[in-house]
Formats: C-alpha cells, structure tokens, sequence
C-alpha cells in the first residue's frame, strides 16, 4: 500500500474525487445515525483522504500489521467521516456501519479500538489523542521502527491541558516521526473557538514548545500533499505540527453557513440538498472557499 | 523501627516493598524486552533508579505532568510494549483518572500501576498527598485488577504476576517499609490468603495492615476469642468464596484497611455480603469518611483505629454481647 507522497494532476484528481464521496457517505451515515457531529465530520475529510488513500503505510487486509503508521483520532466525534474512510480504504464493508447506534454494534458517536478494524485507539474524551501518540512514538523508538504517528486533533480540544503536557513531551523528545494534525474550522459546540476560550496563536504556541509548525488550507489536497511528503524521516527530529485551516460542515452550504451544524439531525430534505450540493462541489475544484 | 526517621538498608532483615518491586521490575526487564518504565519526576522517591540505570533507553521520566504519562504508557501499550506507571498513589488514580479508565480500562490494554504512599502511609505528608481513595477509584474501572501486598516478598511477586495479568492492573504499596505478613505463602490473584486460624471473628486486612490484623488475633488469643485472619491482596477481583466462608463460619467480620471506609476493601466485602443476603456483623476499620490530620503513621493509624490496639478493641466489641 505504500506510494510515496507525490503530487500529480492525477493524483489530485483522485484524492478530490475520493473526497467527495466520503463527504456523501458520511451524510448518509449520519442520516442512518439519526443525529451527529457533521460539523467537525465533514470538515476534516480531506486531511483523512489524504493520509489513508496516499501517504499512510497500511494494508487493510491486516489491520494489525506491525509496521503499519499509526493513526489515532483524537476527536473521536469525527467517527461519522472516519468510518466510512475506513470502509472505503478496505478495512471492512460499508455494509458492517448499517446497525450503527444499535446494541451491540461496533459503530456509535465514538470509536473502539477493540471492535473496528482499523482504529489504533479507542477515542471519544478530548485532549487523550495526543498522549497516546507520544507514547506510540516512544515505543517505535524503542522497538526501532520506523513508522509514522498521526494524531487528528480538534481545535476546541487544544483547551485541554492534557495536550500541551504531550506537546511539552514531543519537544522535548524529539519525535521526529510524530505528526499532530489540528482541523481548525474555529468553531466548538458553542460558537467561535477565540470567544469561548482563545486558542491562537497556535501556530507561535506548537512552536515555542519545540515542534515545526506548518500552517495551511486544509481542504487544499496539493497543500496536504506537500506538508505530508515534507515531514522528517529522521526519528530524531522536531515533530511536525499541521494547522489546518478548515470550514466546518465542508461541502454542504447550508453547513458551512454558520456554526449550528456541530451536531444535528438531517431532514430528508436537507439530506438531498447536502448531497446535491457535494456532488455539485465537482465543479469548484475544491480549495477553501471564503465564508 | 520507628516510621519517619532515616534508615539503613543494610540493617533490615526483610527488605523494603520499593526493594522489591524495584528488583523485581529490573528482573522483568532483563526476561522481557517489552517492559518499559514510566515516572512522573519520582525515579528516585520511587526507587525506580535499578531500572533507569538498568535499561536507561526503556525508562521514562516524563515530567510533572501524569495526564500525558498514562497516555504515553497506553501509546506504548497499544504498541506492545508494556508499561510499568510508578507514581504517588494520590496523583496516580486522581490526577490520571480518566486516562487509566478510557486509555486502559475501556481498551483493556495490558499496563501495571504501581503506586507508592497509599493510604496515610506518608504520614505527615498531609492531606493532598494521602491516598486514601485509589482503591475505590480502581475498583471502579471494569477490566482493572487491583492488589493491595503486604510486604516486600508479596510486592515482588505482585509485580510479577501484574505481568501476566490480562489487562491493567494496580498494585499500592505503603511508604516502603512495610512489615512482614504473610512469609512463605505464595500469592496467588483473586484468593485471600488465610494467616491465622479461629472461629470467633475474622479479620480481612489487606496491605500493612496485615501484619497488625496477626499481631490483633495473636492477643485476642490469650483473652481466649480466636480469629481468623484473611489477607486480601487481591481486593479486586475479590475472593467472593472466602468472604462468604468467613461469614458462615464466625459471628463477625472486621474489615481493616489503610484507606476510606467507603469503596475499598470493607466497601467490596459489605456489597458480598449483602448481594449473598449473608447474615454477619461487619465492621469496617479505616479512614471514616474525613481528611485525615497531620502525624506520623503508626500515630494516624491508632488516631482512627485501624492499628493493633484498635483492631483487637473492634473485634472485642463485635464479639461481645448481642453481637
């Protein structure tokens, strides 16, 4: 499954392509959810399609495999656009998600590692994701791996002190192969992430605390490409920070209005507009479009 | 030896609990090179020191910062290494609390935490720094074992069976220099282990108080009241069989723990009985549901009378009369 980070038209194309259909699929999982995090869901589907469709070293078939690069999401609410990544990247059939929310189904508002295949962490309490990413890349310099940690943040999470006691640690360390992703479409449940409470400058914080930082459009798939195909291959390096510069509710624009679609439920109505509106994304070229 | 002053080593015959999870710790590295050590800026208090110096590059001081060390310890054990967590029992269980329950308890991954100061061991310490809650803390937490040694001996062999352990596993551990209890009986998880034999009372003790619960049954002895004496190292999952035994066959049951009366080990033995319908007077000797003052420990322990005196005080009272 590895191919190196390269960035062609083709490529592009692809992974944009590939974009649009997890958007679809994550609306019609949320539908069948009957209410979930659309927001923060969709406003990080381009970071996921990038890493599991181009940079990640995985193979489905073995979810277990030991060399794999490890991924955790660290806001495990965004389950609703990693699942059906996932699925789409092979782990398991779309078909497994259809009991979602039932008793007994391995599919909820937060994801276990114990029961999907594919997760590396059971996520779901906000600022845990970074740790176990730390922990993760002690360990492969421990055992002398030589994969990559990525951990997918919130931004709203970054109020956790928990992650800055890991972002104290990855410094520190040097862990060169760590990668910390933060989806920074500005908005928490409440409103506006710098009227809640302030989380920039994020960019000048992740990098006093030892890490490179880049800052970028998250929605951009040649801008992914080209921060993922710059990280270190050196374990002992600076880690890399990615501020991704996102639109929550991404694709669907009546999501992308305003900041009430944290969470929610889809009308049938609604529901067509959103898909309409992301198959009709086609045309834009994606990129991050001005609110 | 008098708690709180300086002491030598070499001076003891047995050695201290911290000896014996510390060699036992260096022993483990040395037959599994998965083991890997974590501490919050207590190496040294922990006596962590043989491994750091053993296998410095699978020893971790990560900072006065525990949230971030058990998710570290679980990012090394989701990768198959397994961590061995030393910290104060305090900042342990309440500081990284969720972290030990979502990280390790809900994916039941396989790390040990090893605590040190539980209860009032440390004295003077003052209030913040007693632990005088991580039992009922851990024993919250579906998928944790938690086990409460009374001596070095049993610390060691706690920590090695912690190894083989399925899943997380807690072990607390005093201020270090825990008296003997139960020499010569191997631990085995989930039994009591029974140290002394009577029919009038039993005593269920777990950690140091072990030994005082003996030293209690060895006096009730000569006033003529014999008591069995139930060592719980193993407070969770808890010998339910023996429990029940104890009830059936004594007219009363003292619990003795160096730890909140609520939640713990009487708090586990109170829900047996009570799920069984078990017919038994049961006292529970331990902290009541207070801060505890400053002093030393043997002085906090006869202060809420869980020491000797107390204990034998606790089960004349439940023996004597109506019962």
């Amino acid at each position: 499954m590895t191919a190196p980070v390269q960035r062609s038209d083709d490529v592009v194309r692809t992974l944009e392509t590939r974009a649009r259909e997890i958007r679809e699929k994550t609306i019609r999982l949320g539908v069948q959810s009957g209410s979930t995090h659309f927001g923060g869901s969709l406003s990080m589907v381009d970071i996921l399609v990038v890493l599991y469709f181009h940079v990640m070293r995985i193979d489905p078939k073995r979810p277990q495999w030991e060399e794999r690069d490890r991924f955790i999401l660290s806001k495990g609410h965004g389950a609703t656009s990693y699942c059906p990544v996932l699925a789409t990247a092979g782990f398991f059939p779309d078909s497994k998600m259809d009991d979602i929310n039932h008793l007994g189904s391995a599919f909820g508002m937060h994801i276990d590692m114990r029961k999907i295949p594919g997760v590396d962490m059971s996520t779901g309490s906000l600022g845990h994701g970074l740790p176990v990413a730390v922990g993760m890349a002690l360990a492969d310099r421990v055992r002398k791996k030589s994969r990559r940690v990525f951990c997918l943040m919130g931004d709203a999470e970054q109020n956790e002190g928990s992650i800055w006691e890991a972002a104290q640690a990855a410094g520190h360390f040097k862990l060169g192969r760590l990668c910390a992703i933060v989806d920074r479409n500005r908005y928490s449940s409440e409103g506006d992430t710098e009227e809640i409470l302030a989380i920039e400058p994020l960019h000048e914080k992740y990098a006093a605390f030892g890490w490179n930082v880049r800052r970028l459009d998250g929605h951009s798939i040649p801008a992914l490409l080209d921060a993922f195909a710059a990280l270190p291959t050196s374990d002992r390096a600076k880690p890399t920070a990615i501020v991704a510069d996102t639109v929550k509710g991404k694709g669907v624009s009546f999501m992308e209005a305003g900041a009430t679609w944290h969470y929610g439920a889809l009308s049938e109505e609604d529901e067509a507009r959103a898909l309409a509106d992301i198959r009709g994304s086609a045309a834009d070229g994606g990129g991050n479009r001005p609110r | 030896m008098p708690y709180g002053t300086t002491y030598n080593v070499d001076t003891l015959e047995l050695l201290t609990s911290y000896e014996g999870y510390g060699r036992t710790l260096v022993e483990l590295g040395t037959a599994h090179p998965e083991v890997v050590v974590l501490t919050a800026d207590l190496s040294r208090s922990t006596r962590a020191t043989d491994f750091f110096a053993a296998f410095p590059e699978r020893a971790f001081n990560l900072g006065i910062a525990e949230q971030n060390m058990v998710g570290c310890a679980a990012g090394f054990a989701a990768s198959g290494l397994v961590p061995f967590v030393i910290n104060i029992a305090t900042f342990q269980t309440m500081r990284s609390f969720e972290q030990i329950r979502s990280d390790f308890g809900y994916p039941r991954l396989k790390g040990v935490f090893m605590s040190i100061w539980s209860g009032l061991s440390g004295g003077y310490v003052g209030a913040t720094h007693h632990a005088i809650e991580d039992m009922a803390l851990m024993r919250l937490i579906p998928n944790m074992a938690v086990l409460a040694p009374a001596n070095a001996e049993d610390t060691a062999a706690a920590t090695r069976a912690a190894y083989d352990y399925p899943g997380p596993v807690y072990i607390r551990i005093a201020n270090g220099m825990d008296p003997s209890g139960n020499e010569g009986n191997p631990l085995v998880l989930g039994t009591m282990a029974t140290t002394h034999e009577g029919t009038d009372a039993t005593i269920i003790a777990c950690g140091t108080q072990v030994a005082d619960a003996n030293r209690a049954a060895r006096r009730l002895a000569d006033d003529g009241i014999t008591v069995r004496v139930l060592y719980c190292h193993t407070v969770k999952p808890l010998d339910t069989a023996a429990v029940l035994a104890a009830a059936r066959d004594t007219r009363a049951i003292v619990t003795v723990e160096d730890h909140t009366t609520i939640g713990g080990l009487g708090g586990a033995v109170a829900e047996t009985l009570a799920d069984a319908g078990a017919a038994a007077r049961l006292v529970r000797l331990g902290v009541p549901d207070t801060y505890a003052p400053i002093g030393y420990a043997p002085e906090l322990y006869a202060h809420f009378g869980y020491d000797a005196d107390g204990i034998v005080r606790a089960v004349r009272q439940a023996t004597s009369g109506s019962g």
